[in-house]
């Protein structure tokens, strides 16, 4: 017996071995695979579908393939510009608020103080609520004839009449902006405490022995030390924030008049509103294309939080 | 040559007879399908499901519905009802999702969804079945005439109780303001000098089924030169195109923007029936059923504080409202056991099922026996004798063709969101109007 033959006589009585472990692996794969299949795939693919097609639940004896009419009606509503203006507005203000807050909250939790355990559970507990039903809370809060805010303001002499907080366009998206803001905070100081809680204390020690001051070791050596996390949180975040309609619906369901809808709120209402599953699938699919470019950003965004080893 | 003309042949013959047996069989096969469905014998061992949505699900009729349904499976072995009760605002896509689904045995199908149904094969024509009933014996005539009016014969839905609107008033606040309860649409408008911090004459509808509030005052306005559609003039022409309409509008936008509170621009039913009974408004247009909740929210109608009164009058001293069953149930098309389902519906249409559900959930009732109760004539229920004495409040069936029922439909969420944005500014009057006439006056909505 040569070696080759010896070599394939061991390949060919190892290969029931390995088959086995193949199938055994292929089992308990199925299972997930199937539910990603039924519940990802399926739903993406029909959604692609759907997005070229006149699908309307109110006009079902016109069901059918209209091409890219969906997205040609969609550019060209009147409501196209000011739901992207607002989808950037409601993002980035958003964002820059709850990241502010969110650090700040952080570094004064990182300190031992006493019921600390209180106060983090206090600042957790939005992250463990509905979105939707917050934003009902908050719909009542904001509500010009019976919320809470505008009798307190009223009260305490800060304003003269009452605030149209949820019927004024302006108004309604500083509403939603300042829940999505208490509602976001949290994640913020989770992820931030975490990566401030790796921040090696010698770094620390080395910096005050230098004589660097509490800002000078906050710029410059915590928050370069944690800036590849910090990276990865903000885009991560803007996904989520974009993809958050969960709030605008609860409080003002985009109106008046759609002046409070983002890319994702409005989709909900052509899908459920007007029952326009074609236009909803066109959005959603658009929605999933500007999506895409902050998934490269966070992908190039995880490489570098690999190298740089935080 | 020959031989391929006779395998030609050959197989046309085999194409023809497959094509007979199979149009025999499908034929055969969809009547024993129909036969089926109207044949089923649930027992403990096969039981039989059915599924039901309601559309006006709530706190007051719900519960009831849901003992019905526990009821009727103790009497009934085999037979269990799920009801399924989504809030009003998910209803239509809820309801017209689960038809098209085909995964559902009863609903209700209010507002536009009946029509469109209706047009799309999607109910089931139960009036050979349901004429053999209990409980359509003791239907009142009107509740009869209404099932097969629209349809020619068919019926498609059983009515489950009348909605009619009347206004709810604030009398104490009219009475300390000087002012007496207004009879028209320009009254509302003049009892602004009442206005207080917090305290607005008219409850305004802004958001879902906001266009039903344009409805009312421009049929005010036309009134008596409407025909039974409520869309569209004597002669056809859409109320939309009219002078009238334009009249109607800007006063109603003057109500809106100087006589009603501004967050009305985002209230449905909830919060309009909310805003009458927290003293936000005083001055509600609502259905019977909002009687119940101003007596439990606010306090009881015989101590006088509020009261009821018929819709306001446009110029020419005439009104008008769409007085149809606004709730029925229906059988869909892909029901599997249509006849225990019928069977279910034949049980809460009965008295004094019905009575009970009319008395708790304050609809107006369609059986003779609960029509004759007392409490349906006495306290604010006294209102709606006076409305049906009217002659000068007109009351529609609201029957309309297929292609005004497709155009409607379609545009049914538009018309609310142009309401927004005459609010807003982003519509002017005139602008609005245009659209809604353009819209549901074109050529392919005219019957």
């Amino acid at each position: 017996m040569d070696l080759m033959s010896a070599t394939m006589q061991g390949t060919t009585r190892k290969r029931p071995a390995s088959t086995s472990r193949m199938l055994k692996a292929l089992a308990f794969l199925a299972p997930a695979a199937v539910m990603i299949l039924i519940f990802v795939f399926y739903p993406v693919l029909r959604t692609v579908q759907l997005g070229f097609q006149n699908f309307n639940l109110f006009d079902q004896l016109n069901v059918g393939y209209n091409g890219l009419q969906n997205f040609r009606n969609l550019i060209n509503d009147p409501n196209f510009d000011r739901v992207l203006k607002n989808t950037f507005i409601w993002v980035f203000v958003s964002l820059f608020f709850q990241f502010t807050i969110g650090f700040g909250l952080a570094l004064l939790m990182k300190k031992k103080f006493k019921f600390i355990g209180i106060y983090q559970g206090l600042i957790f507990i939005p992250w463990a609520l509905s979105g939707f039903l917050m934003g009902l809370v908050w719909k009542w809060i904001f509500d010009e004839s019976f919320g809470v805010l505008n009798d307190a303001l009223l009260k305490l002499g800060l304003i003269d009449s009452r605030i149209p907080w949820l019927s004024n366009g302006n108004w309604g998206m500083a509403a939603v902006i300042i829940a999505n803001v208490w509602y976001g905070v949290t994640f913020f100081v989770i992820m931030i405490l975490a990566a401030l809680q790796g921040v090696p204390t010698e770094m620390l020690e080395a910096a005050e022995l230098d004589g660097a001051n509490r800002f000078q070791t906050l710029f410059q050596v915590i928050i370069p030390y944690i800036r590849a996390t910090l990276i990865l949180i903000v885009l991560l975040r803007i996904m989520w924030i974009t993809n958050f309609p969960d709030l605008i619906f609860g409080m003002t369901q985009g109106g008046p008049a759609g002046r409070t809808h983002i890319i994702s709120s409005w989709l909900i209402e052509k899908l459920t509103l007007d029952a326009d599953w074609g236009a909803a699938s066109a959005l959603g699919l658009m929605t999933m294309g500007i999506l895409f470019i902050f998934t490269i950003f966070y992908l190039m965004a995880t490489r570098l939080e690999k190298e740089s080893g935080v | 040559m020959s031989k391929l003309n006779s395998t030609r042949k050959a197989a046309a013959v085999v194409a023809s007879l497959a094509l007979a047996f199979g149009g025999i069989s499908a034929a055969t096969s969809s009547a024993a399908t129909a036969a089926a469905d109207w044949s089923c014998k649930p027992t403990k061992a096969k039981p039989v499901t059915i599924r039901m949505i309601e559309y006006f699900a709530g706190p007051a009729r719900t519960p009831l519905l849901n003992a019905f349904a526990r009821q009727y499976e103790q009497k009934n072995p085999g037979v269990k009802i799920d009801l399924i009760s989504p809030s009003q605002a998910d209803s239509p896509a809820k309801i017209t999702q689960l038809i098209q689904a085909k995964n559902v045995d009863i609903v209700e199908p209010a507002g536009a969804i009946y029509s469109q149904a209706v047009v799309a094969g999607q109910l089931a024509d139960i009036a050979k079945q349901f004429k053999a009933t209990k409980a359509y014996k003791y239907l009142t005539p009107y509740t009869k005439q209404m099932a097969e009016q629209t349809t020619k014969g068919k019926i498609y839905g059983i009515g489950n109780g009348y909605y009619t609107k009347a206004s709810f008033v604030r009398a104490d606040r009219f009475k300390a303001a000087g002012l007496a309860i207004p009879k028209t649409w320009n009254d509302i408008y003049n009892a602004k000098s009442m206005q207080k911090d917090n305290q607005y004459v008219y409850a305004m509808r802004g958001a879902a089924a906001a266009h039903s509030q344009a409805l009312f005052i421009i049929h005010a306005h036309l009134a008596p030169n409407l025909n039974q559609t409520g869309l569209q003039t004597k002669d056809g022409k859409s109320i939309f195109a009219t002078p009238e309409a334009q009249t109607a509008m800007d006063l109603l936008l003057k109500i809106w923007k100087e006589a009603a509170p501004a967050a009305s621009v985002a209230w449905g039913y909830p919060e309009m029936v909310k805003g009458f009974h927290t003293g936000v408004a005083n001055y509600l247009i609502q259905d019977n059923e909002v009687i119940q909740i101003v007596e439990e929210n606010f306090e009881p109608y015989e101590k006088g504080n509020w009261t009821m009164a018929q819709i306001p009058k446009g110029p020419t001293g005439y009104s008008a409202q769409f007085i149809g069953a606004g709730g029925l149930w229906s059988i869909t098309q892909s029901a599997k056991c249509k006849n225990v389902a019928l069977g279910f519906l034949d049980y809460i249409t009965q008295d004094p099922q019905h009575s009970a559900f009319a008395r708790a959930y304050g609809v107006g009732p369609v059986t003779t026996t609960a029509a004759n109760d007392p409490f349906f004539k006495t306290g604010a229920w006294s209102i709606y004798a006076k409305i049906n004495a009217d002659p000068k409040e007109l009351k529609f069936s609201g029957v309309r063709g297929p292609k005004l029922t497709a155009c409607y439909g379609a545009m049914y969420s538009q018309l609310d969101k142009d309401m927004a944005k005459l609010y807003t500014g982003d519509l002017t009057t005139t602008q609005l109007l245009k659209g809604w006439a353009d819209g549901l006056g074109k050529a392919d909505c005219i019957d």
